[in-house]
């Protein structure tokens, strides 16, 4: 199930996943993606929880440390590689959003 | 003044709408949720606040934790993060408050909230519900009285008989609608996460939990009623004390769980503790129950004071010096009192006199014996052939045939009341009057 709906990804999968180029926690995945999207975007515990879980089980981030009940994780070059793929998706449905309205917005 | 409260909230596990609505009023009125006890939650006193409830769900957890394992506290910890406390747990379902005013939800993507549901219910409620259906279902098809080959009169005038497989009838329903309820639930959660994005709220039967539970006490509390008025003494006696029994069982099991726990034993061995002693309380306790309703109280119980027969052996015979054997059986819609009176050797009065106790049954239960006998002339395996009623009294009379020889038996019909009664000799004049008068209330 989560493989099949990893192929399009929502913003929460997103932005968790970008948060990780760098190490870090759960904790400030929380703290970080409210401040990365203007408070746009917010995910939440639970759900957090269970995106780091299935993305360490398709091997798109890995763990790299515990302490205590902290765990840090990082990308992981299949993480990358997901990552890009979406930005290519959401990067072509921009240009075919310019295809189509960027000469009505020139005049 | 009380410090703790306790309530029961006929919910179904994946009703998290309901539950967190609760909460969130319990703590308005001062009470916040703390954990459960048996059937019941459990509430302390608080000042009354405004708090925002969820429900979440941790798959991983157990009962029979002493405290949150590695994952669960990592969990808890995230939530913490975002100001949701830990108020309580019940297995896997976990109680979160918030004191902020307009919280980040603990779950914020329906698809992934769905299927962490979905896991969570796979661990233990479903396979409970699943079995609880299975044995239900097991027991309905081995009953002996659904067998189409029981005289249907023995049937209706068991009330402990209708009561059992009321019973199983009603867990069959209950557990079906439950397993079809939650199914659906999920197939249309599934979709509107798939298709919307949105999570629906929880959906949950709780009328028609309450119901049940409601005609299960009304069933129990006839079921006894009935055995008390209709003779069924011994078994009114049983139920009771297995019910007390059981209740101790659980409360004790209960003890155990939370004594393990206090004494940080493993999940493993709290759960060997807790499930055995369920066990052998449960096996010690329905022996016990058998071998003291049985052994000890069933001859005060059983028997019956003959001064209460409507017909006995001194009506119709001289001799006074006669064996006996009484049974009576009752339930709300008919009694049955079968009575066998002899000398050894002399005359014999065998009768079985079923009273119909709901006078709109009387022509549906007499029709039910009718169509037997119009169909292969016989009734509860004897053969009977139409004899003449005018002698008897009755309304129809019958008499049993054993290969076309006629026997001292007959099927008398009189009213609400159908009476088997065979004699040794053919029966005089004033015998068929005095049966007439005593069990077909003719000429009383």
């Amino acid at each position: 199930m989560p493989r099949a709906k990893f192929q399009t990804m929502t913003e929460q999968m997103f932005y968790t996943l970008l948060c990780l180029k760098t190490e870090c926690c759960g904790m400030d995945i929380l703290d970080r993606v409210p401040e990365m999207t203007g408070g746009a975007v917010n995910v939440g515990s639970g759900t957090l929880y269970t995106l780091l879980e299935q993305f360490c089980a398709v091997g798109w981030i890995r763990e790299t440390r515990v302490e205590g009940r902290r765990r840090s994780y990082i990308l992981t070059e299949a993480g990358r590689e997901a990552l890009e793929r979406e930005y290519r998706r959401i990067q072509a449905q921009a240009e075919d959003y310019r295809r189509i309205f960027g000469e009505e917005d020139q005049k | 003044m009380r410090d703790k409260k306790r309530d029961f909230l006929p919910y179904s596990l994946y009703d998290y709408d309901a539950y967190a609505r609760h909460f969130a009023k319990m703590a308005r009125r001062g009470w916040m949720v703390e954990g459960t006890a048996p059937f019941t939650w459990v509430y302390h006193r608080c000042e009354p606040r405004e708090l925002t409830f969820a429900v979440s769900y941790f798959a991983r957890a157990s009962m029979f934790d002493t405290e949150p394992g590695e994952e669960q506290s990592e969990f808890i910890a995230f939530c913490q993060r975002t100001g949701w406390r830990l108020a309580a747990t019940n297995a896997q379902m976990q109680v979160f408050y918030n004191e902020r005013p307009d919280p980040v939800s603990i779950e914020t993507d329906p698809a992934l909230e769905v299927e962490t549901i979905h896991r969570a219910a796979k661990r233990m409620y479903l396979p409970l519900i699943w079995i609880m259906l299975g044995l239900g279902v097991l027991q309905l098809l081995t009953d002996r009285y659904l067998d189409p080959a029981v005289f249907p009169l023995t049937f209706l005038s068991h009330g402990s008989t209708l009561f059992s497989l009321a019973v199983k009838l009603l867990l069959v329903v209950y557990t079906a609608v439950e397993l079809g309820a939650y199914f659906l639930w999920l197939c249309r959660a599934r979709r509107a996460a798939r298709e919307t994005g949105t999570m629906i709220p929880s959906a949950g039967h709780r009328r028609f939990n309450v119901a049940m539970l409601a005609l299960t006490g009304i069933l129990l509390i006839s079921s006894l009623v009935t055995s008390v008025l209709y003779g069924e003494r011994l078994y009114g006696f049983i139920v009771v004390l297995m019910l007390v029994l059981m209740a101790a069982a659980i409360f004790i099991s209960w003890k155990v769980r939370k004594l393990m726990m206090r004494r940080h034993a493993s999940r493993t061995a709290t759960m060997l503790a807790t499930f055995g002693t369920a066990i052998v309380l449960s096996v010690v306790m329905v022996m016990g129950t058998l071998t003291v309703a049985l052994g000890y109280f069933s001859d005060d119980l059983l028997r019956e004071n003959p001064e209460n027969l409507p017909l006995t052996f001194t009506d119709l015979y001289e001799g006074t010096d006669y064996q006996e054997s009484i049974r009576r059986d009752g339930s709300p819609i008919l009694t049955c009192l079968s009575v066998t009176q002899f000398e050894v050797p002399g005359d014999s009065l065998e009768y079985t006199l079923y009273e119909v106790k709901l006078p709109f049954l009387v022509d549906p239960l007499r029709d039910l014996v009718l169509r037997d006998l119009e169909k292969d002339g016989t009734v509860d395996g004897e053969h009977y052939l139409e004899a003449d009623p005018a002698p008897w009294s009755a309304d129809r009379a019958f008499q049993r045939d054993w290969q076309g020889e006629p026997l001292n038996a007959w099927l008398l019909l009189y009213g609400g009341r159908i009476v088997f009664i065979s004699v040794d000799s053919d029966p005089t004049p004033e015998l068929m009057t005095t049966v007439a008068a005593k069990l077909g209330g003719k000429g009383e």
